[in-house]
């Protein structure tokens, strides 16, 4: 529906303190559906802070963002919701699944939980985990930590977001699983008609995305060297 | 080195009280705490007051008692004193003290300043309020003010004074030769309160009831509530410990998380209960009045119950510590043995019928007893299976529903509880067991009713179409005369007299032609002795004769003068109101003023149920109470479970939206199993008791299963509040790399 120049993310002159701190100032983002970005920095150097805001739960001081060509700016808190829920997945550094439920329940749960009424839901779930390659378990406790992180990811896609928001995705993962996670992850954009941000202090993992940025100064600076 | 230890005591203790104001559920946790802190506090004072009241109760009746000394001379230091039994409609029985006093220096009883005029009446206040539809005032004579309460055994207490407008030694049988009163006079002598003293429910009943009632559901709190919401402090003992702290640190710890709203708590409720002492109170649903500061002789006790119940709920915080918890162990659960699980459960209706339909089969024998007891024990027994097994197939039917109809919160919360039920299964149990059992109690005190619960159905079927009226003392065919004057036109009266000819029971009627007619008999020539000939047309007499407890009920009757009768030979009188109605026992007691120590109209046996029923209010009280604790207990369980185990939840639903899906699982997982205990458990305790209370005055009664029903809903749909509140307030604060 939306016109392929519509980017996904747009940010721009995106300015945010915190007390008498500017942690950003000027800063500027723009991510087509198909890309993917990923943004390095230091512990404390602001990035849960910029996804809060591209979440629309904190409000830039100034400048603008807008997911999937609406401007989060002049939106209440219900529209707000609305436009988290459809056009926004993420996925958690811990995962946050319910470990009594198996995979399907959890991914499912993300869809019913936006109000989605598709009938066709359990297939699609299915599908989803198949392709992403989660074996059948009727508890996500009894899976492996990367088998945990991708049943995240596909309840992070399951709405069918235009944005894919990932914290830390790989944190609590050991190197293979994080290799395995990171492969799967960057492979979304081209599959999955999305745009993918990630937020990493990972720089093995920040590697594979389309472009690199350093928070630095206030704003993103390409490439993965904070300068100081 | 004892300064650094007083240092790092004091760390300690900010390390506790750090981890107290910022735990996640740190309302709840600071409300249950305090919660549990203010309701151990006032378990223990409602027993420390049962024997504070108790105590100064028995002082007052003591200090009623009269030194008798029959060879005193009869001068004017003496009063002569006599007493007789009345009681309202559906109240229980009081005294009627009667005085003479001989001369000016009569003793006073206590209660009253100065002797009022012969013929006249001091009432209790109680007794002056509760008679008011009855028109007590008139009953005994002239009324003349109230009886100081303060002097009474309890400002509730039913009693009258009357002072004798006749002669006590020619018109009391039995005139007492009152010299004062003392509370050190002989112990055989009774008292002027005699009669409450033996109405009382036993002081060690009572405070059985309320241990099990108040105390042991406020320990239960104590315990669920120090364990509630504590993952911080938990965490911070666990770290403490590895780093080489013991026993004594982690106590530190909890204290000082602890410490302030157990105070708090403790402290709220202590001055609360010092407040209602000073003050005086009236215990609702029992209606008794406590004087105030009656209790604060014993101030030294009432103040020890908020340092107790703190030092309890501290020492259960340090004892149920973070080892007691740890959930994160790795260890394979205990494998779980369904079929014996189910075994018991199925065993659960059995016992169910054979407490309820066996004993019908075997009545009037032993096993009747015993099949219900033997049946109600399985009951319990077998309760906690039924529960588990009931909670499993609920939860998974929930899950399945949820799934189906995509609502997430069905479908997480039964799944949940289908997953682990033993949390929920065990708060179900608890307050559905606690149920039963106030049910049990309540039956077990109905049992002492059966006499006073035969003469209500007997009542409820056959109206009192006719009275028998006796004559308390003696009467003179004077007295007899004004009273059957004061009567005329709507009683009717006969003298009548009993006797039993082998098996059977003869009623001799005596009166004037016109009396006679009044009840549809011929009037004999005086002298002689008749039978009717032919069946009886009045419908009173009939009536009142085939009520006879010894069948139907012979007749005779002749022509003569009842006042002479009643003169001579001590002879009652057989009362029918002239339009056909119930007899109107408040006017013919009024009227029975004429007789000096008035008139006794035995109705029946119904006021000897009165006390139990008014006995059976404090265990409905304290059960009520124990119920509404008990549901805390549960409900404080179940939100801290649900906020502990719905924490993972919070970022989905921060970033899809959805945020009433707690609001449903907190009504599923904390409000629901609690209304389901209440009703299952008042329900099969309403059930198992059945056989116990045929013959019985009902004390379970509608009212009080409603009562307990709603009490425990209401503190459901608290919790279940408080719960959702909690969540959604941390899935709309959640925020990226936070919580995480
Ligand atoms: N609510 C807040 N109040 C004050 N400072 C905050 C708040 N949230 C974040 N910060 C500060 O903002 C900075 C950026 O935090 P964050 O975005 O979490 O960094 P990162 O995710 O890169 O580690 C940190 O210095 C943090 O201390
Ligand atoms: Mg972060």
């Amino acid at each position: 529906m939306s016109a392929p120049s519509r980017p996904a993310l747009a940010i721009a002159a995106l300015r945010y303190t915190i007390g008498d701190r500017v942690l950003f100032d000027g800063l500027e983002l723009e991510l087509a559906v198909g890309e993917s970005a990923a943004i390095l920095g230091p512990s404390g150097s602001g990035k849960s802070t910029l996804l809060s805001l591209i979440l629309g739960m904190a409000r830039p001081d100034e400048g603008t963002i807008a997911i999937d060509g609406t401007d989060l700016a002049g939106l209440g808190t219900a529209a707000l919701a609305k436009v988290r829920a459809g056009s926004v997945g993420m996925v958690f550094q811990f995962g946050e699944l319910l470990p009594e439920l198996g995979p399907e329940d959890n991914v499912a749960l993300a869809a019913m939980l936006a109000g989605d009424d598709d009938p066709g839901l359990p297939d699609r779930v299915a599908e989803l985990l198949r392709r992403l390659g989660v074996p059948q378990s009727p508890r996500v406790e009894t899976l492996s930590g990367g088998e945990r992180q991708r049943v995240a990811v596909a309840r992070a896609l399951v709405n069918g977001p235009r944005l894919l928001l990932a914290d830390e995705p790989t944190g609590a993962l050991d190197e293979t699983n994080r290799d395995n996670v990171a492969d799967l992850l960057f492979a979304l954009p081209a599959e999955q008609d999305c745009a993918l941000l990630v937020v990493t202090h990972d720089r093995a993992v920040a590697a594979r995305a389309d472009r690199v940025y350093t928070i630095t100064g206030g704003g993103l600076r390409a490439g993965t060297e904070a300068q100081r | 080195m004892s300064g650094n230890r007083r240092v790092l005591t004091r760390r300690l203790l900010a390390i506790g009280a750090a981890a107290g104001r910022r735990a996640e559920a740190g309302r709840i946790r600071f409300g249950s705490l305090a919660a549990a802190a203010g309701a151990l506090t006032v378990a223990l004072a409602s027993i420390a007051a049962i024997g504070v009241a108790y105590q100064a109760r028995m002082d007052r009746i003591d200090a009623a008692m009269p030194v008798v000394d029959e060879s005193a001379a009869v001068d004017s230091r003496l009063l002569l004193m006599e007493d007789v039994f009345d009681e309202l409609a559906d109240g229980r029985q009081f005294t009627v003290v009667y005085f003479e006093p001989v001369g000016p220096d009569a003793p006073l009883p206590p209660g009253m300043d100065a002797w009022p005029e012969p013929g006249q009446v001091l009432l209790s206040p109680r007794l002056h309020e509760a008679g008011a539809d009855e028109r007590i005032e008139e009953r005994y004579g002239e009324y003349a003010g109230l009886i100081d309460p303060d002097a009474l055994a309890d400002p509730g207490q039913q009693i009258a004074y009357v002072v004798a407008d006749g002669d006590l030694s020619v018109a009391g049988e039995y005139p007492l030769h009152v010299v004062g009163f003392d509370p050190s006079g002989p112990p055989e002598a009774m008292g002027v309160f005699w009669l409450v003293a033996d109405q009382d429910f036993s002081v060690p009943g009572l405070v059985a009831i309320a241990a099990v009632m108040l105390v042991l559901p406020a320990l239960l709190l104590a315990a669920v509530a120090v364990r509630t919401g504590a993952e911080l402090r938990d965490r911070r003992e666990q770290l403490v410990t590895v780093l080489g702290g013991g026993r004594r640190e982690r106590f530190l710890i909890s204290l000082g998380e602890s410490a302030v709203p157990v105070a708090a708590g403790a402290l709220g409720a202590g001055a609360a209960v010092v407040a209602a002492a000073a003050l005086g109170f009236t215990v609702p649903y029992v209606d008794f009045a406590v004087a105030g500061g009656e209790l604060l002789r014993a101030w030294w006790l009432l103040a020890a119950c908020p340092i107790a119940a703190a030092a309890i709920v501290l020492a259960t915080s340090a004892l149920l510590g973070s080892r007691a918890s740890d959930r994160r162990s790795t260890r394979p659960r205990a494998a779980r043995r369904p079929r014996l699980l189910i075994a018991w459960a199925a065993l659960n209706p059995v016992f169910i019928v054979t407490a309820v339909l066996l004993p019908p089969l075997f009545a009037g024998t032993p096993l009747y007893p015993l099949l219900n007891l033997f049946g109600v024990a399985g009951v319990m027994v077998t309760l906690p299976a039924a529960v588990a097994f009931t909670t499993v197939l609920i939860a998974r039917r929930a899950e399945r529903f949820g799934r189906r109809t995509r609502r997430p919160a069905w479908l997480v919360a039964g799944r949940r509880i289908a997953e682990r039920p033993r949390s929920t299964a065990r708060q179900v149990t608890g307050v559905a067991a606690g149920a039963i059992l106030v049910c049990l109690l309540l039956a077990f005190q109905g049992a002492f009713t059966t006499q006073a619960a035969r003469a209500q159905q007997d009542l409820d079927r056959y109206g009192m179409p006719a009275a028998l009226v006796s004559v308390n003392g003696y009467g003179t065919a004077a007295q007899t005369a004004e009273f059957t004057a004061a009567l005329h036109g709507r009683i009717d009266l006969l003298a009548a007299t009993e006797a039993h000819v082998g098996p059977s029971a003869v009623y001799h009627l005596a009166g004037s032609c016109e009396a006679l007619a009044a009840f549809a008999l011929p009037c004999p020539e005086p002298g002689t002795v008749v039978s009717p000939d032919g069946p009886l047309e009045d419908p009173r007499l009939q009536r009142w004769l085939e009520r006879h407890p010894s069948g139907d009920a012979a007749l005779t009757f002749e022509q003569g003068d009842p006042g002479a009768a009643v003169e001579a030979d001590d002879i009652t009188l057989l009362a029918a109101a002239t339009d056909g109605g119930d007899v109107p026992v408040a006017d013919v007691k009024a009227a029975g003023s004429a007789f000096t120590l008035g008139v006794t109209v035995a109705a029946s046996d119904v006021s000897a149920g009165v006390p139990h029923r008014e006995q059976a209010r404090w265990i409905a009280l304290f059960g009520n109470l124990g119920l509404i604790l008990l549901a805390a207990v549960a409900g404080i369980g179940a939100a801290g479970e649900f906020i502990r185990h719905s924490r993972a939840l919070a970022p989905l639903v921060a970033v899809t939206g959805g945020v009433a899906v707690f609001r449903t699982m907190a009504a599923l997982t904390v409000w629901l199993p609690l209304l389901a205990a209440a009703l299952i458990g008042l329900g099969l305790g309403f059930l198992v008791t059945r056989p116990m209370t045929v013959d019985s005055i009902e004390m379970i009664t509608p009212g009080l299963l409603i009562a307990c029903a709603a009490a425990v809903a209401a503190v459901g749909l608290v919790m279940w509040q408080w719960a959702s509140a909690a969540m959604t307030k941390e899935a709309s604060t959640w925020r990226p790399g936070r919580g995480d």
